[in-house]
């Protein structure tokens, strides 16, 4: 089913440039960095087994991924937060691959 | 952000900026959030986390507030709380920003207060809806609150108000000789809310005079005639005018200065104890009642005139009734508020309930007026505070108060050497009582003032002497009882009425001495004077019993028709004291 | 309380009728009843017969119609009192100002 969803929307980037102006720049970073430390925390939490640290981070995660217009990674982190509420690790590992993933093909077309 | 909605025009035209606190822990979501209620024309505030929310609401008082419901350090949820806990009772719309979906989550945050919520990505169309919704919500509410404490500021000065008017109205009200021994009376507290009013004063003769009023209405409207009631009725029964004098000056006073539909229902008195006699003029109060020794009902005086400040001068008619009233006989009236008290099932106390009352007290009248206090509490259910009750038993004759004797301040009386003559013809005497003006006159000699009741007694019986037998040839031996005392007040009103020729002259001859000094004073009238097969009779029945009291010298010539009288005063000393 | 006011065919009684108390509560109602623009009536009737209690606010207004309709020229009768507004329109003596039947 993510597959399915675009990497981003560009009519979202559009209007986020538009809105940002001169800090659109800014927010590239801002998000990058935020990613960078979501990612660390799923990583962390998956290791520790604490599922709902691996919710908490998946769900800030997904909020400012649908802002983003990242449609894919977005749902990746629904599924993520999801795991994490029914404390399945196996299923939360499977979606951090996943999620893992999207933002690789995504970090290319933020710009 | 969603790219659907597309950006708004940036500045919403319709109002000043808001303040927009924006708290969320996700710096992607603060910034895109926060440039986004910008662009709408707002100015933002940026929180990290739910405490320094808090303080920066503290701190900038924003005018909306954003909260995401997840964040570390403190929660929305509980940041929600104490942020409402600290507007008081200032609206401020606190909207959850969240991409929770389980309703219980969202009843969380309804739980902690907030007012809506605003779901990820965010759509900026409907963020701007929300903002403007909770605009207008947040001004209508200002608008209440300011109206709401206008109102009560407004309150709060009209209380104020009322207290001092009330004040002021109690004084008035009250004043007088209202703590005379023969008086008994109740005015409840709210008197002055519900209009009624009640004065007593003594004119220099002694006569008392009272006013028991009730205005029109209800409040201060009520209450403001009071003040101009209060006035000409202090003034003129201390300058000496006749109840009749008063009346007609009252009723044209309110008429004048009262809008028409507030008027004043009253009952005026004269109590005369020299002569036992009372004079009662009702207009608009229930029936003024006479009792005798034993609690019989003697007498009824019921309304026969138009309220105070309803009828013109040539409508409104000022001749109180005169009636004999012996020592120990006893006069009750009351405002409307005692026969129209009503009871749980909405019965009248009415004329019936005060009758009862009377009735039952036969033998002991003494206790009718707390009779009537307590049958009426106990018929309303609780103590009345819409009734005004005046008693006045007839004192002794013996028991008259002295006359306040007035301390002797001029030695100047030396140059009061000077005699006036007045002659008052048909058209004077018939509109007019010339009294007061002459009295106001001999008390300009300061050896005089302790003797004013004196004089005035004395000027007055000579005068309407004069009036009543020599103009108006009335016969004394008709006030042998009461009904013929009632003839005869209706024929002198009658004869006075009609009164086309004749003339009454006062003269005044003051000389000071050593000593002090001596007053004459010379009435004559036009009459015929009394024939000498009854002098004897008439001499009593004209009052100069009383003249002869309380002057030094009293004398009679041309038949009757002249009399002369004479005071002596001395330096430092006061006669009647 | 409700008051109601109707106006002969030919324009010469305005009749108003007051049910129920007549009191302060009253006072705009009764004063609209015969302030409407344009009504110049000869006489106005003052119908009481569903008037079940009165207060001096009532004669009041009362004088306040009074004065609308012309003072001593006004042609007002007051009619089909109850004993009760009876009694208290006497009291004040109000039959010298306009005739009660």
């Amino acid at each position: 089913m993510s597959e399915s969803l675009q990497d981003v929307n560009p009519a979202v980037l559009q209007a986020l440039r538009e809105l940002m102006q001169d800090d659109y720049a800014l927010l590239l970073d801002t998000f990058q960095g935020d990613a960078d430390l979501r990612l660390r925390q799923l990583r962390e939490a998956l290791q520790a087994d604490d599922m709902d640290a691996f919710r908490q981070a998946a769900h800030s995660f997904k909020g400012s991924c649908g802002n983003m217009g990242a449609a894919a990674l977005e749902q990746a982190c629904l599924e993520a937060e999801a795991a994490g509420l029914a404390g399945d690790s196996a299923e939360a590992a499977k979606a951090l691959t996943v999620i893992e993933q999207a933002f690789v093909r995504l970090k290319p077309l933020l710009h | 952000m969603r790219s659907e909605g597309a950006l708004p025009r940036p500045v919403d035209p319709e109002a000043a900026p808001l303040l927009v606190l924006v708290a969320d822990d996700n710096p992607t979501d603060r910034l895109i959030l926060g440039r986004l209620v910008e662009r709408l024309g707002h100015r933002v505030c940026l929180a990290e986390e739910g405490k320094q929310a808090v303080s920066l609401f503290v701190e900038r008082q924003p005018d909306i507030v954003l909260l995401d419901a997840l964040m570390p350090v403190m929660d929305g949820f509980e940041a929600a709380r104490q942020i409402k806990q600290r507007a008081g009772e200032d609206l401020v719309p606190v909207i959850f920003l969240t991409s929770l979906t389980e309703t219980d989550a969202l009843v969380k945050c309804l739980e902690a207060g907030g007012d809506d919520f605003l779901t990820k990505p965010y759509n900026p169309v409907i963020l701007q809806a929300k903002i403007r919704a909770f605009r207008r919500m947040r001004e209508m509410h200002q608008t209440l609150q300011s109206q709401r404490d206008v109102i009560a500021g407004q309150h709060a000065s009209l209380v104020r108000d009322q207290e001092l008017a009330k004040i002021i109205f109690d004084r008035v009200a009250h004043s007088g000789s209202l703590s005379d021994n023969s008086l008994r009376y109740l005015q409840s507290a709210y008197a002055m809310f519900n209009g009624d009013i009640l004065l007593a004063a003594h004119r220099p003769s002694g006569e008392m005079h009272l006013l028991l009023g009730d205005f029109t209405g209800h409040g201060l409207s009520a209450a403001i005639g009071a003040m101009p009631l209060a006035e000409v009725f202090y003034a003129m029964t201390s300058k000496g005018y006749a109840l009749r004098d008063i009346l007609l000056e009252l009723n044209s006073k309110l008429a004048t200065i009262l809008p028409v539909g507030i008027f004043c229902c009253a009952v005026l008195i004269e109590v005369n104890p020299t002569k036992g006699l009372v004079e009662i003029w009702n207009g608009g109060l229930p029936d003024v009642m006479i009792l005798g020794r034993q609690g019989e009902l003697l007498e009824r005086v019921t309304s026969t005139n138009l309220p105070l400040g309803v009828a013109s001068r040539e409508r409104f008619s000022p001749d109180p009734k005169v009636l004999v009233m012996h020592p120990g006989e006893r006069l009750l009236c009351w405002t409307d508020g005692v026969i129209e008290t009503r009871n749980g099932a909405g019965q009248l106390f009415g004329d019936a309930g005060v009758l009862r009352v009377i009735d039952a007290h036969k033998g002991e009248p003494e206790q009718v007026f707390d009779g009537l206090l307590s049958a009426l509490s106990q018929f309303h259910g609780s103590p009345e505070d819409d009734v005004s009750l005046l008693q006045v038993v007839m004192p002794e004759r013996d028991h008259l108060p002295a006359p306040q004797p007035q301390p002797l301040t001029a030695a100047m009386d030396a140059q009061q050497d000077w005699r006036l003559s007045y002659t008052f013809r048909a058209q004077a005497i018939r509109g007019q009582n010339p009294l007061p003006f002459i009295l106001q006159k001999l008390l300009s000699v300061a050896g005089l003032r302790a003797r004013a009741g004196a004089l005035f007694t004395v000027l007055s019986e000579l005068y309407s002497n004069a009036l009543e037998h020599g103009l108006l040839r009335l016969d004394s031996a008709w006030k042998q009882d009461s009904d013929g005392f009632a003839l005869y007040y209706q024929e002198r009103s009658a004869r006075l009425q009609a009164l086309e020729d004749g003339w009454i002259c006062l003269t005044i001859d003051h000389r000071p001495d050593v000593q002090g000094g001596e007053l004459v004073l010379t009435c004559e009238d036009s009459g015929a004077g009394f024939s000498t097969v009854r002098s004897a009779a008439d001499y009593a029945g004209r009052g100069l019993a009383l003249v002869a009291a309380l002057a030094d010298e009293l004398a009679f010539s041309e038949q009757g028709s002249r009399v002369r009288v004479v005071f002596r005063w001395q330096l430092g000393h006061t006669p009647e004291a | 309380m409700s008051i109601q006011a109707s106006m002969s065919a030919d324009s010469q009684i305005l009749t108003i009728n007051v049910k129920g108390r007549f009191d302060f509560g009253a006072h705009q109602a009764f004063r609209s009843a015969y302030e409407r623009s344009g009504l110049t009536p000869r006489q106005y009737v003052v119908d009481l017969h569903e008037t079940d209690y009165i207060d001096s606010s009532a004669l009041g207004m009362l004088l306040l119609l009074r004065d609308h309709a012309g003072g001593d020229s006004a042609d007002i009768r007051i009619v089909h009192c109850n004993p009760d507004v009876r009694k208290v329109l006497s009291i004040s003596n109000f039959e010298q100002l306009f005739s009660i039947e």
